[in-house]
Formats: C-alpha cells, structure tokens, sequence
C-alpha cells in the first residue's frame, strides 16, 4: 500500500501555493492534515501527479472571533478547535461534534479545511458547519470567493472548489441567543465513520416557541444535506415531543442512500434526529 | 451489480431505435466520453477518465454491439475495459428494450456491471451508492440530448479530456447523482461517442 | 517460595512498549531487495498468459518470477491430512499457473530496490485471463458444474457414527433442530505476515525469518515446497506483532520470496501490507450446518445428528481441514449424550483458503452444540440452566470418553456454570430482564458452555545451568503474545530453584531449537511448560551423584526440597553443582494425549428497538484451564478472546460479493472492535488439573472467543424468542437485529 509516484512540493505562504495550484491544479492534490487524502493514495485510488502540501503554511492556521463571527483558517488542526474555550463557549455545537472525529489521534492532525474539502458524507465537520450557516472562503491566483454550505458541497467527496482553488477560511456566524445546539451520531464502533447522524440548531423565541430551527444530517445522502422540511415544520410550532418525532421523520425522508440499506438508515437517522432535537430544544430551554 | 431502468421519450419508436444504435450521437449525452470506431462494424474503442473528488479512475477498453435483434426491438452491447494504471478493470452487458408507449417509446435498460481491482474493493459503500439513481438520470438526459436534437450532426460537445464533477454543466446532476455512476452508466447504456480523444469506459466499482 | 500460581507481571513487555522489539520488517540487511506480488484481480479465471516486460522496465526492478519461471523446481505447499478422512490433494501452489482461484492469489513476485518500486512494477504485471464463473456458496458447490479443482469441488470428506442415532431420535419426544451460517472472519493480527529469505549460495544455506508462530512448521513446509534438505535450512522467529492462528502456515508468498533470494543472490523481504493480508491470509471459521438433538420429554438429550458444509476456500493448507473437523469431533459438547452421527463436508470455494483462528472449530461447535441445547429447553419449557446440568457429563466421570471418540481429561462442568451464573448474579440479571420486558423493552439471558480441545501431540524442551549467568532454557513453543518469557521462568525457576530473572528463554529459531511443534491449540504452558518441567527434572537427576558428592551423602538420602539438594541438613544448589562439576544440561521430548479445557459463559444483552444497537449488560466467565501458572496472564488471555468473541458476534464478518470480491477489505469496512466497546468481564478460574502432564495445565487462549459467541448467540435468541422472533446468525449487527424486530423481509 505505497502510494504511486508523486512529485512534491512544500510551500511557506499562500502566495506560493495559490502558485502552485494555479499551475499543476488539475494533477495536484492539497495535503493537509493527510488523515483522508493519505489512505486514497495508499490505495491507489487517488493518483495525484503532485501533492502540495500546505502543513507549514502557517498563515493558514489561526482560530478567531472578529465582528461576532468565528474564524476558522482551514489549517487549524480538529484537536485545537477542540480545545479551544472560546469555541466551547460560543459554538458548542461545534466541540460537540469534533469530539466524535475519530480518534485523538487523528484530530491532532486532521484539519478543519481538510475535512471541509474532502466532503465525505460521512464526516461530522461538514454538517455541523452546514448547521451553523457558515460561510466558505476560497482563493485562487483568479480572485477570491465565498460559498455557502449548499453551493460548496456538490456530492460524496466533491466541492465546488476548482482546481487551482484553495479554501483558506470558514468563517462561522455567532448563534442567537436562546438558541440550543446538539450534535448526535451513531458509529458501530467508537471512532469509526458515522452510519447516521444530525445536527440541531433550535432557536426559541420570545413566548419559548420555536423561533426556527435547522437541521443536517450526517451519512444521509451524498452531502450533508438540510432537512428543510422537518426545519419548517418545526418553525412556529411549540417542540413538543410529538411535535419533534414528526419533525425527525421528515428528516428521515431526506435519507438518499441505496434502496437495500434505505429503511434501517431511515430509522436510525429519524431516531438521532430526535435526539438531536429535543437536546437541543433542553439547551435551547436552559439558556433562555 | 444489475441495474435496471427505464424512461419514456416522447419518440416515436423508429426514431428512438435509430438513436439508440447510432453509438456516436448516443455518447454525445457524454461529456468527457470519447470513441472511435475499431475498424470493425459495431465495435469502438474507447478510454474514460473519471474523477469523483480525489479518486480518479482511467480505463480503456472495448464496447461492441453484441446483438440485435430488430424484430424485438433489443439491443445489447458488451463492454470490456482494464484499468490504465492498475491491474483491475470492468465489464458490463447493457441491454436496451425498446418498447411503443401510447405517446413515445419505453427504454429498459438492464445493465449487468462487474468491477475488479481496487475499485471494487473499497468505497465503504460509496460508489454503489449512486450507481442506481444516476441511471436513472441518464436515462432522463437520454431523451432531451439525443431525441431533443434533431438526428444526425448536432453541435460538437466542447472538449474534454475527462469527465469532473467540478464541469458547471454536470453540477445539478451531481449535485443528486455521483460523477461515477453517471459517468459510467452513461457510457454503458450509449456506447461511445464519436471522439478524436479517446473515453474511458467508466467502471464501476461493483 | 514457589512462583508457578503467582500473578507476576510479564518480563518481556518493556521491549515491546519502548519500541525495542525486533520485527520481521525492522529487519534489513545489507543488499536487502524488496518483494510486492502481482495479484489475480478475479475470482475465478483461467490465467492464459503473464507478461512482465513492463514491470521489467520500470524503475527500480531487479527481477521478475512467475509461475511458469518457477516451473517444476517449486512444489506447491503441502495439503495435510485427517484420520478417518479423505483430503484431497488441493495445495496451494506457489505462484499461480493456469488459473487464479481468488481474488488475492498471488501470480507474479516482483523484486525492486524499494517496496514502492515494487508495487509500481506489480500494477504492470499484465495478465491475460480468461474469467470463469465464481464458486461462493458452499452448500451449493459440491454440485455446481463449475470445478476448481480435478477432483471436483469437494476437498474434504469425513463424518463419524457412533452409538444409535437412528434408535434415538426414534424414541425422542422432541427432535430440535437448527440451522446455522457462520460466516469467515479475518483474524487482522497487528502486523501482518512476511519473511527475509537470505541465501548462501557458496555453503548453499538458506535461512528464512517468518513473522510465525514456531520455526518448525514454516521449516517443514519450505523444505517441502523448495525440495530443500531441512539441514540447509534454517527458519527464526523474530518478535510477532499477534497471529490468532493465522501465522501457523506459511504462505505461499513466503516460498515465492524465498526462491526469488535463492536465483537472485539478495536477500528478499516480503513485508505484507494490511490489503494483502485482507485478501490472501487465510481466514477463519466459514461453516454452514444444519443439526438436530433428539430430546426425551423429561429432558435427556438422547441423540445429536449434525451435517456440517465447511467453507474451505480455494485451496487446501495443511491445517485447513483441521477447524471443522472439531467442530465436528466436539459436537456433544459438555454433554453426555450417547449417539451423535457428524457428517463433514469441505467444499472449495473461490476465496483464500481458511485456516486456524482463534478457537478454530470450537467456537462452531459450541455455537451449534449451545443454541440446540437452549431451544430445546425453550421448546420443553424448562429451565435452560436445569436442563444442563441433568445432561453435563458428571464430575465423578472423568476421564470421559465423547460418543464420537474424544477423551475428555478431567472437569466439572457444573461447578463452571454455577460459578458464571454466580458471577453473572443471574437472579438479579432475571429480575432486569423481567422489568424490561415489562417496559416493552427486547432483553436476553444467555449461557454458553466451552469446550476446549487443546494441546496434544509433544514438544520438547532444552535446559543449561552454568555455574552463573543466565540460566537457558530452549523451548519448541514460540510466543508471538502469549507472555512465554514469564510464565516458562515461573515454571523453570521453581524447578530449578533459581529466581525467574535468572531464566533466559530463547526460541523461534530452527538452528538453536531444531526439534519442536510449536504454538497453536493453547497449548504452550501444558505442552511447552510441561517439557520444560521434564527437563528440568531430568536435569535434576543428572545433577544428583554429583550433588551426593558435593553433600557427602549417599544419593538415597539426597532430596530436592525448597530449591536445592538437601541431605542431613546441608543444602546445595545447582549453581554449585555446575560449579564442581561443569555445565548441566538436559533435553526432553514430552508427549501427551489430548487436554480439554471447559468453561461457561453468560451474557445479559438489551437490544434497542429504535437502531438495534445491542447492549451488553453483563459478562461473566468461569473457565477451567487445569492449574493456572500465572492468573494474571491467564485473565489477559480471558479478556482477549472475549474481545474477539465480542468482535464475531457484533461486527466480523468477511463479505463476499457476487463475483467473489472481497468487500471488507479494510479496516473502513472490516470493523473490529474498540476498548470502547468491550463491556466489564467478571472473570475467575475453575481449577482441575489435568492427569496428563506434571502441571496439571491445560490451555486458556481461546476460550473466551468459544464461549462468548454461544453466550451472546443464546442471550439474543432469548431477547427474539420473546417477541417471537428465531434466532439469527452472528454478527448480531444493529441493521440485522432492527430488521428482525420490524420484521422486515431482507
């Protein structure tokens, strides 16, 4: 399990890899934390011709409020965003789920960005940063732009990225208050990729209804897709517990996976969802 | 792995026959899909590359019309192709069933899939994943892109040299549907389109 | 002060966890090339040509062998045999000629400068085949017109009557029946298989290291394979990062390596990747049965009649015919029952070759044995506990001779199970069950008996004590985990009267210990120990005329006591006796009929309705390994199985597709379980010792991967039949048992 022959390079700044990228884009692959691009090489099924590997494009590293919102650099490690006070503080959510990203030992590697990028359905950054309505910032040699979650993530390991085009930052709006937030997920051994999983965002409104709401589910369908439906129908509504196991079927109807497996992942995903609400709804409860 | 689906194309059935065989308009509806006759009648050469985020696969190999049969309206073509780089490859049997519907044609199209290599070994479930819903989507773009035209000589497709979920024009299909399966179901149930470069063949994991 | 009973606490892992230890792949001598393999991508096809010229081209490349290139210089490795059977004469040939029987068998060996270079060259191994039909179900193979092998698809016969079966199930009240699918398992040691073949063409010496579990078998199947005098030839273990079985026989890319060092005058390591082991280490278990038990309405168990279908794979190591040949033997399990009739049917499949894992057929059997046993009590109503005990063979009826010919050594099977339940707190267990039940919730109790057939056959054992410096002790056995450096010390130290820091154990290597069996069947301690224990006494005698000398004592009236010679009040030590008389040492070949350890597991599970996780509440294990040499070890060896039992029934399983691709073939699709995920287990030692060797030991590795399956499988059938569901077939994944409790159709 050797990786095909590569060629490599190492960049220091953003400049020199927007270089890069803009030369060998469409053969090169961006090596960050490796935790997911690693194994495809070693099995061959990726073959990229040139890894430009961004470890020690330390610019891209930083993990910071400004103007409310938090800014994550897309080479800020899983481990630090979970240690972190501030985001254990204002994002719970997304401490929550970085936790449940494989093993301690991953996360003091695997990156933030590089989660994002890889898109896999399955990974718990991916949705919580959906959920939370963050906001993607991606640069190339072109110019810059910014995606939001739906534009970026196009299908399993796929984003809108192109190919000379680097997410440097995502930047995350900060949460209402008197909102709850609860990430749940199920893996059938600690650490492994999730086989369902929800993220909940609830907010309450002033006469403790629900204000709105919104849901996206993990290992559901080729992206981390929002269950628009359950959000709407829980907008307005008063989150009882009725209420909520309705809202978790509706997202269960967003589960996309193959005809064989679809009732048993409908069932799982329905059942985390709920969870995921009334945790959240609980939280949502105690901070008002 | 058998997939199985089926679209109605407001055509009548002489037409849609026609398109069907006609394997070079038929691979129009794929982009990044490139054959060129073999010389021998029914049989194209063909190499495709297909990217599904990191993972790439390139084949090259074979697709001939293996048998027609004009009364029942069935057409069956068998491809056959081997991976550029590694030592697996592909095979798959398309069979289209056309069928006369009171306002078109019904096109069944049950293709038998088999992948070796690593391919067929990894994906925790990914690739099959799609590979059902895009045939599904195939058989949709099979009527608006081949019978929507007129026959014969449409606008050439822009080049491509391989097919990647980023290209704008696939991205609401992808956005529902995996590059691999469309891909490699569109290239099974059209044949190849007429190319100067050549397609691969997309071989499906499974 | 005796050390043999005593928790110490292992010697030899201060190498392993400072990163000290010496593995196959830490290995690199001078001029070392590296060896990737050319694989069959298909299941099932005729190979017509390999061409390696692209490979030849690519960088790095310093050679390229193919079957043909071995030609006839090469045999193909040795195929075993089984008493009373038939085996038919499938073994797997070195590289592949003709045709390729699984996905993984090796066609073409690559040698290159790097690894890298040589997996680079191996992808362009071009292979023309012609793919044939796949052979997957093994119940449907004997008849398939599609023949792997000349003599068909059937590789193994056996079966065995005895008593009156039909006499039995004529008079039985109940006839249970159940049918079983036990699928294959990969036994994913930590560091996968390989060796270093080193050749000396001038002394035309070859010298093999094996990431093994002994030196002898992999020696035995080189020579046989390489036509090679074992004298010239020298296998060494290095330290081994696990086996469970799967490093008993080499494989064929072992003998591959080696002629390639051999034609190449280069040293050539093959240092498996986790893929390959996926593919190509033979797996385990793999067995389809269908058996009945023949019931009296008050409970006896009359008859047992059972036809096994073993999933053998593409072709035949010398142990593969082994596992389901106990299953077959044990199938009465802890029971007295008086006729059972086994029928053993081993079919070729297109998959890698099974093999020994961890429990290696009796797992299998204690499954079919268990859950027959639990549905008869379901089906009679009585008591599942009770209903055992009336049936145990007694404790007063030992040594017990099995209807099908197997010699049970000592035990007591009821204390076994009253000591689990006790530790199960089974009345407070019943009590949950019951209010779970109450609150609409799927709860299960479960209980499996173990039977373990373990070691057997002889070993052999050297001793040398100096008048200072280590004490040396050779032994045949061979740990790759097992803790032999402590225990055989224990053992060693009170034999010999020395501390255990004064014993030096070496092994593994087939120059320094050519004679030997090796480590597999649990039977290090019993067998290893014993030898050890014999030459040690052996060299005790010899000691003795000159220790009589040294106490100016008659030799009658010298006794061993305490650790030394003692006459009249004057002790001696054998230090002192080598002293004055120079080196001693002594050898002994120690043989020993079968041992059969027991033990009884149970399990307390809940099943959630709503994902089918299934939660295991509680575990107890009671086991009886005869005397226990060292309880601490023994526990370690309890607790491992029991993760790997738990491993079986909750998430192994190898998966096969259609066209006998391997669809678990990484750890992203193989799940294995977690700390995390392995419950408390209470745990203690039943103790009767065995008549057959001087410790009294008999083997404890593999129990808990016997009994914890049978308990679990048990515990959820209890928590289904209640809502009126059969029992299924391990793993109990959570889709499986959700399916099961909506019942949904597959």
């Amino acid at each position: 399990m050797k990786p095909a022959p590569f060629a490599y390079d190492d960049p220091r700044g953003l400049d020199e890899t927007l270089d890069l990228l803009a030369r060998h884009g469409e053969d090169a692959k961006v090596l960050a934390g490796g935790q997911s691009l690693l194994p495809l090489l070693n099995f061959r099924l990726a073959r990229p011709t040139r890894l430009v590997d961004v470890n020690r494009v330390d610019e891209l590293a930083y993990l910071r409020r400004r103007g409310g919102n938090l800014r994550i650099g897309a080479l800020t490690r899983a481990a630090t965003l979970e240690r972190s006070p501030l985001v254990a503080a204002e994002w719970p959510l997304l401490r929550e789920a970085v936790r449940l990203v494989g093993h301690p030992q991953i996360r003091s590697r695997g990156t933030v960005g590089g989660s994002v990028a890889h898109a896999d359905p399955a990974a718990e950054l991916p949705a919580v940063l959906a959920a939370l309505e963050s906001r993607f910032h991606l640069r190339s040699r072109r110019g810059g732009r910014t995606l939001g979650p739906e534009e970026l993530f196009v299908t399993h390991l796929t984003t809108a990225l192109a190919p000379d085009e680097l997410l440097v930052e995502i930047e995350v709006p900060p949460l209402p208050s008197r909102a709850g937030t609860a990430f749940v997920e199920y893996a059938r051994v600690h650490g492994d990729f999730a086989l369902g999983g929800a993220a909940a965002v609830v907010v309450l409104g002033e006469d403790g209804t629900c204000e709105r709401a919104v849901v996206t589910l993990v290992a559901a369908a080729p992206t981390p897709v929002r269950a628009r439906e359950a959000e709407e129908a829980l907008a307005g509504g008063s989150l009882t517990e009725e209420g909520i196991r309705a809202a978790a079927d509706l997202a269960a109807a967003e589960v996309d996976v193959p005809e064989a497996e679809r009732p048993y992942r409908r069932a799982l995903v329905s059942e985390l969802t709920r969870r995921a609400l009334e945790r959240a709804v609980t939280r949502a409860r105690e901070a008002a | 792995m058998k997939l199985k689906n089926e679209v109605v194309v407001t055509a009548p059935l002489d037409r849609t026959w026609a398109a069907l065989l006609d394997v070079p308009r038929v691979a129009r509806a794929l982009p990044g899909a490139t054959v060129e006759p073999d010389g021998v009648e029914g049989v194209y050469r063909g190499a495709l590359k297909v990217r599904l985020g990191p993972i790439a696969m390139e084949y090259e190999g074979v697709a001939r019309l293996q048998d027609v049969d004009e009364d029942e309206y069935v057409a069956s073509f068998r491809l056959q192709g081997r991976e550029v780089a590694g030592p697996g490859g592909a095979s798959a049997t398309i069979t289209n069933r056309l069928v006369p519907e009171e306002n078109g044609t019904r096109v069944v199209v049950e293709t038998d899939l088999a992948v070796t290599g690593r391919a067929a070994q990894f994906g925790r479930g990914l690739m099959e994943d799609v590979a059902g819903r895009l045939l599904e989507q195939f058989a949709a773009r099979l009527e608006t892109e081949v019978l929507a035209g007129d026959a014969g000589a449409a606008a050439q497709p822009p080049p491509a040299e391989s097919l990647d979920l980023g290209a704008v024009a696939w991205r609401p299909l992808l956005r529902r549907y995996g590059l691999v399966v469309a891909v490699g179901v569109g290239a099974f149930l059209l044949g190849f389109a007429l190319r100067r470069r050549p397609v691969v063949v997309i071989v499906e994991r499974r | 002060m005796t050390f043999v009973g005593r928790s110490l606490r292992r010697v030899e892992d201060l190498r392993f966890i400072t990163g000290r230890a010496r593995y196959l792949d830490d290995l690199d001598p001078p001029g070392l090339a590296h060896a990737a393999f050319a694989r069959s991508v298909h299941a099932h096809a005729r190979l017509h040509a390999v061409d390696a010229r692209r490979a030849l081209a690519s960088p790095g490349v310093v050679a390229v062998l193919t079957g043909e290139d071995l030609g006839e210089s090469v045999r193909s490795l040795p195929a075993g045999m089984l008493e009373d059977g038939v085996v038919a004469d499938a073994g797997h040939p070195v590289l592949a000629r003709g045709a390729v029987r699984y996905v993984g068998e090796p066609i073409a060996l690559v040698v290159a400068e790097s690894r890298a270079a040589a997996e680079d060259a191996a992808e362009l191994v071009d292979c023309e085949y012609e793919p044939r039909e796949p052979v997957l179900d093994p119940r449907t193979a004997p008849d398939s017109l599609v023949r792997l092998h000349e003599a068909g698809n059937v590789l193994v016969r056996w079966s065995r009557s005895r008593g009156d079966v039909e006499a039995a199930f004529a008079a039985a009240d109940r006839v249970v029946s159940c049918s079983f699918s036990i699928p294959r398992l990969v036994a994913a040691p930590i560091e996968p298989r390989g060796a270093l073949a080193e050749y000396d063409a001038e002394a035309d010496v070859l010298v093999v290291h094996c990431s093994a579990q002994d030196p002898h078998r992999p020696l035995a199947q080189l020579t046989h394979a390489l036509g090679r005098d074992a004298v010239r030839t020298r296998v060494v273990v290095p330290d081994v990062g696990g086996a469970f079985g799967s490093k008993g026989a080499i494989g064929p890319e072992v003998v591959a390596a080696a002629a390639a060092a051999m034609r190449l005058g280069r040293p050539v390591k093959w240092a498996e990747d986790r893929l390959e082991n996926f593919l190509a280490a033979y797996q385990g278990r793999g067995l389809e049965a269908d058996a009945e038990l023949a019931v009296s309405a008050e409970g006896r168990l009359l008859g047992l009649r059972a036809r096994l279908c073993a999933d053998l794979g593409a072709y035949l190591y010398p142990t593969t015919a082994v596992p389901p040949h106990t299953t077959a033997m044990l199938i009465t399990g802890a029971y007295a029952v008086p006729a059972a009739e086994v029928e053993l049917v081993g079919v070729a499949t297109t998959k890698p070759p099974t093999g020994p894992y961890r429990g290696a057929g009796r797992p299998e059997a204690a499954l079919i044995v268990e859950r027959l046993v639990e549905q008869a009590a379901r089906e009679l109503e009585v008591d599942p506990f009770e209903l055992r005990r009336s049936n145990f063979v007694p404790r007063d009826a030992f040594p017990y001779e099995t209807a099908l010919g197997w010699v049970y050594d000592s035990g007591d099977f009821e204390r076994c199970l009253d000591t689990a339940l006790e530790l199960l707190d089974v009345e407070r267990a019943r009590e949950e069950r019951e209010w779970a039940r109450a609150e609409g919730r799927v709860a299960g109790l479960g209980v499996g008996m173990v039977i373990e057939r373990c070691g057997g056959d002889w070993e052999s054992a050297r001793v040398a004590v100096e008048p200072d410096g280590p004490v040396v002790v050779w032994t045949g056995s061979s740990p790759h985990g097992q803790g032999h450096e402590t225990t055989f010390s224990q053992i060693a130290a009170d034999e010999l009267g020395m501390e255990p820091e004064e014993i030096e154990l070496r092994w593994g290597d087939s120059g320094e210990v050519p004679a030997g069996v090796g480590t597999f069947a649990s039977r290090s301690v019993a067998m290893g120990g014993s030898a050890l224990v014999h030459a040690a006494r052996s060299l005790r005698e010899r000691a003795l005329p000159h220790a009589a000398r040294l106490l100016s004592a008659p030799e009658v009236d010298v006794t061993w006591e305490g650790g030394a010679f003692v006459a009249d009040g004057r002790r001696v030590g054998l230090r002192e006796v080598a002293a004055a008389a120079g080196r001693l040492e002594a050898d002994s070949r120690f043989e020993s009929p079968l041992l059969f350890s027991s033990g009884a597991y149970a399990a307390a599970v809940e099943i959630e309705r709503s994902t089918g996780r299934l939660h295991v509440l509680r575990l107890a294990a009671a086991d009886d390994p005869g005397r226990v040499v060292n309880p601490l070890l023994a526990e370690g060896q309890v607790l491992g199985a029991v993760a790997q039992g738990l491993g079986q029934s909750l998430v192994e399983e190898a998966v096969y597709d259609e066209n006998g691709q391997l669809r678990t073939a990484s750890f992203a699709d193989y799940k294995l379980l977690t700390a995390a995920e392995v419950p408390p287990l209470a745990s203690t030692f039943v103790e009767t010792p065995s008549p057959h060797n001087p410790l009294g030991a008999k083997g404890v590795g593999e129990a808990g991967a016997i009994g914890m399956p049978a308990a679990l499988a048990n515990a959820v059938a209890d928590a289904l039949a209640a809502e009126g569901i059969a029992g299924l077939d391990p793993p109990f994944t959570e889709e499986k048992l959700w399916r099961a409790l909506t019942r949904r159709e597959d």
